[in-house]
């Protein structure tokens, strides 16, 4: 039932107290952190950078402007709304599609205009972000993501997660929602978490709830023809971070836009832990190698090319 | 050094503090460690009498205060003014205590009262420097009479301490016939021990009379002992006089030292003081804060114990939340426990406390339970989200009006207890709980909700247990050590108890392990 401590220890299994000791508390400098909670100061700093983000259609920063922002959704088909301050993909409404007056969610269930306003106002409010801070409400265009991954999703947007450690990439998996997750990336919840194998792109291993699945549950894709296309661009893009956000230890999130192609979501700098799940291996050895490397002043390319060669099999 | 290895140097001196000064207050100052202990108190009251003079209106009385000295602790005085006025003076190591009244006549009772714990092997660091070359005030006649009384005590003892407790024999049994002429002599100024004391002059030997009181229990209307002190080899030894008693002074209380009087009074008749003794079985702890606040001026400011009962009682409740946050700590860290709030648990538990966790918990859970279904009600009316949590709030003091209404019609006081609850605290609970239902389902509120609870509760017993209360209250500085080993724990980066479960499927697949391209690979080769 319980795994051994020193097995676990032996096979590098990273745990929490150790990655918020021995990791976040020393590689991520606190000063840093607003850029990457404040999702509108990350897509600028990345602009900035030159680094693909998903296009900002407007934020709402004030109650009163609720009500005149609601007159441009009615212009558009599809679009996210997301606090800036979000944590853990809470608040984010997506929204697919119209029908009338209504707006789709992903699910199928349809919205009104009042719904949304009352949305954005508990985002404004504070309701989602930590410690109940004031937010603002960010309007973004709907990721029209890569038609490859279809069968890989339920109702939701798969996303790549890219550990990048001192700007080396270290793990990657692919979140893949399931009806479990009720259509929710989030592992813990029941979504898939495929381990991608960080020098190809290619699946390694899909966990689900902590066992080990072959398919996907609800659309019966095997995971193991899951090649993720433009790996060395989306290995790039989330290297680049490093430089964006000064944060030693961060995960990046990485949606495939079928024309604009891999896109940064969002940065975390307290990336959570299941990864070591879906890639069947844990984080420690790889973070002690990169902590060993003597020459660090690399270009992203250079670092990105190091981490293919060194996890090659 | 490395900042890790600093934090547990750091921590572990906090710690070794703590627990040394703990343990220092414990032994020096008589804290005791364990709830309970007990301790002999006596209470000692002087009285002081006299007839005042109606040709000399002014009086004015004067008595001698025992000083603090090893082996007694004066733990509290109490005086009784009765219309005097009362100054305590303190010279040459002598305290006194006047009291004085421009009008007074007839006759005038003044109280002294004292109580102090008395631990034996009394010393006085009082006593005079002694005078080589004594000197006995015999006139002529009672010369020859001393020289023959001492010079026979001499030939029948070795050294000068059995020289002393031959002439205190014979003195006592009035063996010689010039004891009786001497003691006649003397009665109008002194006393067997002036006499003695007088006959040691003679053989160059000083000696000092000491007043005081055996303290015995239930003693009233008592004259002061007097015994005699002999300057013996470089020390200053006690004699005991009272032929009724045994030779030993353990329970003796030296009250004055020396040759002046007990008791002057001016403007007044038939002085008199007279000694009633009490003997009270006390906590130790009481004995102990007595004794830290009016023993030790210097100390006293800077302890709980002489803040004003009101603040103690709520710093008793606050040293505690120390207690609570290791635990907090403990459960994050160590197990893993998932709450929502990091220090709510605490205040929760702090609620359970005032209301015990019988009444509380239910009570808790039943105003979440209620909250939530009306909080699930308010979100489909559109509210701000600030308005939303007020009503909450409105709600939540609703509801526990209810409820203390209701308990204190069916008779159960505990009820009214629920005013404890912090309500905004219940109120975020709520509101955090219904999102945490809409976004990420019941599971997760029944995780966290539990979480929660179990970590209240077991604060709540942390915090409820009797010994660490008293330990926390009494030696406040052992929450350094709490801090040393927050500390530590803060540097711990060891696995969760909740992470071997969640990685238990992992590490079953260890032998599988640093060779994860097999499986990556077959398939990739079947493809």
């Amino acid at each position: 039932m319980l795994a051994n401590p020193f097995a676990l220890r032996r096979m590098g299994i990273l745990g929490m107290n150790q990655r918020n000791v021995d990791y976040i508390a020393r590689y991520n400098d606190r000063r840093f952190y607003p850029l990457v909670d404040d999702k509108l100061k990350t897509k600028t700093a990345a602009l900035k950078a030159g680094i693909s983000v998903p296009h900002l259609i407007g934020v709402i920063s004030h109650q009163f402007e609720i009500k005149s922002a609601l007159g441009k959704f009615l212009k558009l088909e599809k679009f996210v709304i997301k606090p800036a301050q979000g944590s853990g993909g809470k608040g984010i409404l997506v929204i697919v599609g119209r029908e009338g007056d209504h707006f789709l969610k992903p699910s199928g269930d349809s919205i009104s205009l009042m719904d949304i306003q009352r949305h954005i106002s508990n985002t404004l409010s504070g309701l989602y972000s930590l410690g109940g801070r004031n937010d603002v409400a960010m309007v973004e265009d709907l990721v029209n993501f890569d038609p490859r991954f279809n069968d890989y999703s339920y109702q939701g947007v798969p996303d790549i997660r890219v550990i990048i450690f001192k700007g080396f990439p270290i793990m990657a998996m692919m979140r893949c929602s399931t009806k479990d997750s009720d259509g929710k990336a989030n592992l813990h919840q029941g979504a898939v978490g495929v381990g991608l194998n960080i020098s190809t792109g290619k699946s390694l291993f899909a966990v689900q709830n902590g066992y080990l699945v072959d398919v996907h549950p609800d659309t019966e894709k095997p995971f193991d023809e899951l090649d993720i296309p433009q790996w060395d661009v989306i290995l790039k893009l989330s290297a680049a971070c490093y430089e964006m956000t000064h944060l030693g230890y961060l995960g990046a999130d990485i949606v495939l836009d079928k024309d604009l192609g891999p896109l940064i979501l969002e940065v975390n700098a307290r990336p959570g832990l299941a990864i070591q799940i879906a890639n069947q291996i844990g984080l420690a050895h790889r973070l002690q190698t990169v902590e060993r490397l003597e020459h660090t002043e690399l270009s992203v390319d250079e670092r990105v090319q190091w981490s293919i060669n060194q996890w090659k099999d | 050094m490395s900042s890790r290895a600093q934090v547990y140097f750091i921590a572990f001196a906090l710690i070794l503090l703590g627990i040394g000064m703990t343990l220092h207050k414990s032994y020096e100052k008589g804290f005791p460690l364990a709830k309970g202990e007990t301790q002999e108190v006596w209470t000692i009251e002087a009285l002081v009498t006299f007839k005042a003079d109606a040709s000399q209106p002014e009086a004015q009385a004067k008595l001698t205060l025992p000083s603090q000295q090893s082996g007694i602790v004066i733990l509290d005085e109490q005086y009784t003014t009765g219309g005097y006025g009362l100054t305590t003076t303190e010279e040459n190591n002598v305290r006194q205590a006047i009291w004085s009244k421009r009008n007074a006549t007839g006759p005038q009772r003044l109280y002294y009262k004292m109580q102090l714990s008395y631990d034996g092997q009394q010393q006085s660091a009082l006593m005079p420097e002694p005078n080589p070359e004594p000197l006995a005030s015999f006139d002529k006649d009672q010369q020859v009479a001393a020289q023959a009384i001492v010079d026979m005590a001499f030939d029948q003892s070795a050294d000068t301490e059995s020289l002393v407790n031959r002439l205190i024999q014979i003195i006592r049994t009035k063996d010689l016939p010039e004891v009786g002429y001497l003691l006649n002599d003397e009665l109008n100024t002194g006393s067997q021990p002036k006499l003695i004391k007088d006959l040691l002059a003679l053989k160059g030997i000083d000696s000092t009379i000491v007043r005081g009181l055996y303290l015995e229990d239930g003693h009233r209307r008592l004259l002061p002992s007097e015994i005699l002190s002999v300057y013996i080899n470089g020390e200053w030894r006690l004699f005991n006089f009272d032929s009724d008693r045994d030779t030993r002074l353990d329970n003796f209380l030296i009250w004055q030292i020396g040759g002046k009087s007990l008791l002057d009074v001016v403007g007044g008749t038939n002085s008199e003081v007279r000694f009633s003794i009490i003997s009270n079985i006390m906590s130790s702890q009481k004995v102990a804060v007595w004794n830290e606040l009016h023993a030790d001026g210097s100390d006293s400011e800077f302890t709980i114990l002489g803040l004003p009962t009101e603040q103690q009682s709520i710093f008793k409740l606050i040293l505690l939340i120390p207690l609570g946050a290791l635990v907090v700590v403990f459960l994050r860290v160590l197990i893993g426990i998932k709450t929502s709030g990091t220090f709510m648990p605490v205040l929760i538990a702090l609620a359970f406390i005032e209301t015990t966790l019988t009444t509380g918990l239910p009570v808790f859970l039943t105003i979440v339970f209620v909250g939530l279904l009306i909080r699930s009600y308010l979100s489909n009316i559109n509210l701000l989200l600030v308005a939303r949590v007020a009503a909450i709030v409105v709600i939540v003091v609703g509801l526990m009006g209810v409820i203390s209404i209701t308990s204190h019609k069916l008779g159960i006081e505990q009820g009214l207890t629920v005013t404890f609850f912090p309500m905004i605290i219940l109120a975020w609970t709520i509101e955090r709980m219904s999102i945490i239902w809409e976004e990420e389902g019941p599971k997760d509120v029944l995780v966290q909700g539990t979480g929660s609870l179990v970590v209240a509760i077991m604060c709540y017993f942390v915090m409820t247990s009797s010994t660490l209360k008293y330990l926390v209250f009494n030696f406040p500085e052992l929450h350094l050590a709490t801090l040393g080993f927050i500390l530590i724990l803060g540097q711990y980066n060891g696995y969760r108890l909740s992470e071997l479960l969640r990685f238990a499927q992992v590490s079953k697949s260890e032998h599988d392990w640093h060779i994860p391209a097999p499986k990556a690979s077959t398939k990739q080769g079947e493809n």
